[in-house]
């Protein structure tokens, strides 16, 4: 069964058709990379996918359930970071993993291990007691990846999870992430950054104009060229050029 | 070098117009907002230059400058008080967001002026302060003078209202609930102390209603109204110490303004705050589940962000001013409503309360959170802050004013008030979100429009609270009135169940409500956010 299952997804924002009928399936147990240039629909897709936004016409199995029909059960099995999404940043680190915690009914003793074992494992120890509002971006989105990761879900669903982290945490989340999927747990991540997905994921899909133009097994998307030429190949746009005259400094 | 100086305040000031055109493009509810401001506005001009009018008879029994001088000083304390209240500056020229651009803070000071000068407040108090020449039609020297003075009090105005702003959003953002005490008593003295000892020299103020007047007259808030019709008396001493108090006012408000400026250039928006890991505050004892999380949530930001403690100082401000009026004028009675008010007020603030999660608010529908949870959870958070602050209010001030007997059914009505609001806004709530300043941001600053959308929205929440509770409040006024302490007490048991029931009715409603659309309240504000 598929982790994820998307048909016919479709959403408008007045006029913009920021998604244009899409058709996605998430194989459980793989890592699978969502690429596309900035307007393509990434976010709106992934906000559809783990129930944040209703879309205008088309269905979300989260491992055969329906998100909307049946919220509670397939919510449970979802975690989520969203990206651009607000904190409630006048928390600390600490009582906002306790408050991400409470708020999915996990028990009080599973709360208090698993925050200390997540505040650990992303380096978060010297900032936990401070309001994450002073956070730096980076510790922002680490903070938010263990908000995703308390309550243990079966589908890890990430909007640009390494976008300002530094290299370190960024290695270190892989890490985690790859030890997820080893044990049978799926992870969606949403990037601009081909080397990355390239070397992380074992899926790819990409988008562009709220379109899906390929997607399947790595090597099956990228037919033996680079993903980034094949990237490039799909999408168009590419401009061969030096810059503007004025912007070289002599 | 004067002309690239210039242009970058014009810069900054098309760049603010620019940005109240465009969200006026896309929202039907601020052009509302808009309109209806305006329209107040004019309603208030026209009043403005009726009284000029009236004024130009002579045979009146006040002296012609005398309303001039006391509304006036009204006009100047609102300038700087309602801003603090319900948040006024437009955020465009945050000068946060600024601070990345090579401006001098001389310039953003400039164009911030300008721009606090043309619109709506700015244009109707100028047209206000220019009718008054209307007064003096028959002595040109004054009119002419009513002309120069008007400038003079739409800068006195414009710049009292920046530098209150900013030097409290910088108290805030440092000091936090600490701050905002500071700053309200900063204010409280530097403005109001000076009509206070006016008012304590001339009491009571109706006899000796001319001391009083001249006594404005220096202060800051009533001298630059003060000039023309002194010139017209040819009171010259009075015109020459009324006008050095004017430019006098300005030139320290100015000093005052470029210093909260100066602090805000410098510094970047910080909680300022580093607790101990392990602190977990409301959230060491919250019982597991949704419930317990957002009460505990609730708590933790009632008490840390300064867009809500901001809003709690209604609280003690009301009733604080009731009372004393109460003990001073000996009317009691204003004593007695004084906690039945702020009950009623406290939740008022929530009326939007959603809002200020901002896109937050995803994380509860990421884990499929009940809309009941989520409302009790919040009704919780306010009530265990508000309850205890009413309760003690509804049994001090009646003592205040000396009724100890009248203690039940003005603890019944405020409890009933506090638990009716309640439940009003908890309905409310899970309809309508309005655009606030981000979290981070200065918390006394505004979208364009934004301030008529929260008086408007809630005028309509106040309307409905007030019909909702409309029983009690027949059976507490006979229990006040009579002073009988069966009704008394009735209204104390009433109050509580009908309250009670209200907050029941009204979580179960907001929770039906936010079921069906809380995922349409996010996409709204996350459009919101990305203006």
């Amino acid at each position: 069964m598929d982790a994820i299952e998307l048909s016919g997804i479709t959403k408008r924002f007045g006029e913009n058709l920021a998604v244009n009928g899409i058709d996605l399936a998430v194989p459980a147990g793989t890592f699978y990379g969502l690429l596309g240039p900035n307007g393509a629909g990434k976010t709106t897709t992934l906000s559809i996918a783990t129930g944040l936004l209703r879309p205008d016409a088309g269905r979300v199995l989260v491992h055969g359930v329906d998100v909307w029909a049946d919220p509670l059960t397939a919510k449970r099995m979802l975690g989520v970071l969203a990206d651009g999404a607000d904190l409630f940043d006048r928390l600390t680190g600490e009582q906002l993993l306790v408050y991400t915690g409470l708020l999915y009914s996990l028990d009080r003793e599973t709360v208090t291990t698993r925050t200390a074992e997540l505040i650990e494992t992303l380096d978060l120890g010297a900032a936990a007691g401070t309001a994450v509002a002073d956070y730096s971006a980076g510790m922002t989105k680490k903070v938010a990846l263990a908000c995703a990761l308390i309550h243990s879900p079966r589908v890890l669903v990430l909007d640009e999870p390494f976008e300002s982290v530094d290299p370190v945490s960024a290695a270190n989340i892989r890490d985690i992430l790859h030890g997820f999927v080893a044990v049978g747990g799926t992870v969606v991540v949403s990037s601009h950054s081909m080397d990355l997905v390239e070397r992380m994921c074992d899926h790819v899909a990409i988008v562009a104009a709220g379109r899906v133009l390929a997607s399947g097994p790595l090597d099956a998307v990228r037919g033996g060229t680079s993903l980034e030429d094949r990237f490039l190949e799909l999408v168009g746009g590419r401009r061969r050029s030096e810059g503007p005259e004025w912007l070289r400094p002599s | 070098m004067a002309a690239p100086e210039l242009s970058v305040v014009g810069v900054l000031v098309r760049l603010r117009y620019r940005v109240l055109w465009n969200s006026l493009r896309r929202s039907i509810v601020l052009r509302a907002a808009v309109i209806l401001g305006a329209l107040q506005a004019l309603a208030l001009v026209g009043i403005a230059i009726l009284t000029a009018v009236i004024l130009q008879h002579k045979a009146l029994p006040v002296e012609r400058e005398s309303p001039w001088i006391v509304i006036g000083s009204i006009v100047t304390l609102g300038w700087v008080i309602a801003p603090l209240i319900v948040g006024g500056a437009e955020p465009t020229l945050d000068p946060r967001k600024l601070a990345r651009f090579p401006i001098s803070a001389n310039r953003i000071l400039a164009a911030e002026l300008l721009v606090g000068v043309a619109w709506v407040p700015g244009a109707a108090t100028l047209v206000g302060a220019l009718s008054a020449a209307l007064t003096w039609a028959d002595r040109p020297a004054a009119a002419w003078t009513s002309v120069g003075c008007a400038v003079l009090v739409l800068l006195t105005c414009v710049i009292a209202s920046r530098a209150a702003t900013s030097l409290a959003a910088e108290l805030v953002a440092r000091r936090g609930a600490a701050g905002r005490l500071l700053a309200t008593l900063v204010a409280a003295i530097v403005l109001l102390a000076p009509v206070g000892i006016a008012l304590a020299l001339n009491w009571p103020p109706w006899r000796r209603f001319d001391g009083l007047v001249d006594a404005l007259a220096l202060t800051p808030t009533g001298a630059a109204w003060a000039v023309p019709g002194y010139a017209a008396d040819r009171r010259w001493d009075m015109v020459v110490a009324s006008l050095a108090v004017a430019l006098a006012t300005i030139v320290v408000l100015l000093a005052a303004w470029r210093l909260g400026l100066d602090a805000a250039l410098r510094t970047r928006g910080s909680s300022g705050r580093r607790q101990h890991r392990g602190r977990l505050g409301p959230f060491a004892i919250a019982p597991t589940g949704a419930v317990g999380a957002i009460t505990a949530r609730s708590l933790v930001l009632w008490a840390r962000d300064p867009r809500l403690v901001v809003q709690l100082v209604i609280v003690p401000a009301v009733p604080a001013l009731l009372v004393v009026l109460g003990i001073v004028e000996g009317i009691s009675w204003f004593g007695l409503v004084a906690a039945p008010v702020a009950a009623g007020l406290l939740p008022l603030a929530q009326f939007a309360g959603i809002s200020y999660d901002g896109t937050a608010f995803a994380s509860e529908i990421a884990a499929a959170t009940r809309g009941r949870a989520d409302r009790i959870g919040r009704a919780g958070g306010l009530l265990a802050i508000g309850g205890p602050i009413v309760l003690a209010v509804a049994l001090l001030a009646p003592l205040a004013v000396g009724s100890p007997e009248r203690i039940p059914a003005v603890v019944g009505l405020s409890l009933a008030a506090l638990l009716t609001a309640l439940g009003v806004a908890s309905v409310s709530s899970a309809i309508v979100v309005v655009p606030v300043p981000a979290s981070g941001r200065n918390p006394f600053s505004a979208p364009p429009g934004a301030n008529t959308t929260q008086v408007v929205g809630s005028y309509v929440v106040t309307g409905v609270t007030g019909v909702a509770l409309a029983p009690v409040i027949v059976l507490g006024a006979f229990a006040l009135v009579t002073g009988s302490p069966v009704l008394g007490w009735a209204t104390l048991a009433g109050g509580l169940l009908w309250g009670a029931g209200a907050l029941v009715a009204g979580i179960a409603i907001g929770g039906r409500l936010l079921d069906d659309s809380a995922p349409e309240l996010l996409a709204r504000m996350r459009r919101m956010r990305m203006r």
